[in-house]
């Protein structure tokens, strides 16, 4: 269905045909579902969390003006409903300048996330022996960065529409995957446990 | 200057790069919705619009309600005196008051039979 007939469908479920809504739900909710599950990983709270976020568009559906698409607005209101979840659960993640240095003659941590070469990290997220390191690794990145590395690198969503769902700015978008690339790195190299 | 998912790709990780990274990203064992999913969130919805729309009547209700009593408060304690003056003068003086509380009797009949019709039928 193209954009322009969501639209339409929209405004009909804006005028009360509430069942056209269902559309919306089984065309986006694997999509959705895909998301939330990234960063919760119980079933029974991915699939409230989710229903959640698709009610709460329906309320707001409103102020959905079409210019994105309604993909990417279901999974904007997908991701604040599941980090405000999270939020609530108090659940601790790591930071990069929180894992310990690389080199034991360097107290810093800082130091330990500045002096990775590119080479090493690149060498590493390429090594497909290394996949369940990576994986354990990637479960402890933060919601926003397991978020972001799931759009840009499983989704190939374009820059813009990651920008969107985080609410960030399309620029700072490089420099946090370059971030998180190096945090991954460090990660594994201290065995996922800092 | 906007950055773009191609130059990004292009200086820091080319398409070919961080497989391993996609590949551990590719769930193990996703997690799938019910099939009844969509049939569930939209009785969800809907009980929920009922739950919004009887919580606004109630509020219109009140709020119309204590409206009606402050106005007719007011007029009591403004114009009280000088109202029942005024009935207590039209009813010596006119034969026909007698057939007001007849009246009033009719328009409240007529009021709730077409609320309890309204109920019914509409």
């Amino acid at each position: 269905m193209q954009q322009t007939d969501e639209q339409r469908l929209i405004a009909r479920v804006l005028d009360g045909h509430a069942e056209d809504y269902g559309y919306f739900l089984e065309r986006y909710g694997p999509e959705v579902m895909r998301l939330v599950s990234r960063l919760v990983t119980q079933q029974q709270d991915a699939e409230e969390l989710v229903q959640d976020a698709f009610v709460r568009a329906y309320d707001r559906l409103d102020t959905f003006g079409g210019r994105s698409s309604f993909s990417t607005w279901i999974c904007r209101i997908a991701y604040t409903t599941a980090v405000s979840w999270l939020r609530k659960q108090r659940i601790k993640y790591l930071n990069i300048d929180d894992l310990s240095p690389l080199s034991p003659s360097d107290s810093s941590p800082r130091a330990g996330a500045q002096q990775l070469s590119d080479a090493a990290v690149d060498e590493a997220l390429d090594d497909e022996t290394r996949i369940d390191e990576l994986r354990r690794a990637i479960g402890q990145l933060k919601p926003d960065e397991q978020t972001l590395i799931t759009l840009f690198y499983y989704d190939n969503r374009p820059m813009s529409d990651i920008a969107y769902i985080l609410d960030i700015e399309t620029g700072t978008i490089a420099t946090r995957l370059h971030r998180i690339r190096r945090k991954l790195y460090l990660l594994m190299k201290h065995g996922n446990k800092p | 200057m906007e950055t773009n998912r191609k130059d990004f790709i292009h200086i820091e990780a080319p398409e070919h790069r961080d497989s391993a990274l996609r590949q551990a990203l590719t769930p193990t064992e996703p997690l799938k919705l019910p099939s009844n999913f969509a049939h569930v969130t939209l009785r969800r919805i809907e009980r929920e619009r009922q739950a919004r729309e009887r919580r606004e009547r109630i509020v219109a209700l009140i709020t119309v309600t204590v409206c009606l009593l402050l106005g007719l408060a007011a007029i009591g304690y403004f114009y009280g005196a000088v109202l029942l003056t005024a009935f207590q003068t039209m009813f010596h003086q006119s034969e026909s008051f007698s057939l007001i509380p007849a009246i009033a009797f009719c328009f409240l009949f007529f009021a709730l039979l077409n609320h309890y019709l309204h109920r019914r039928y509409v």
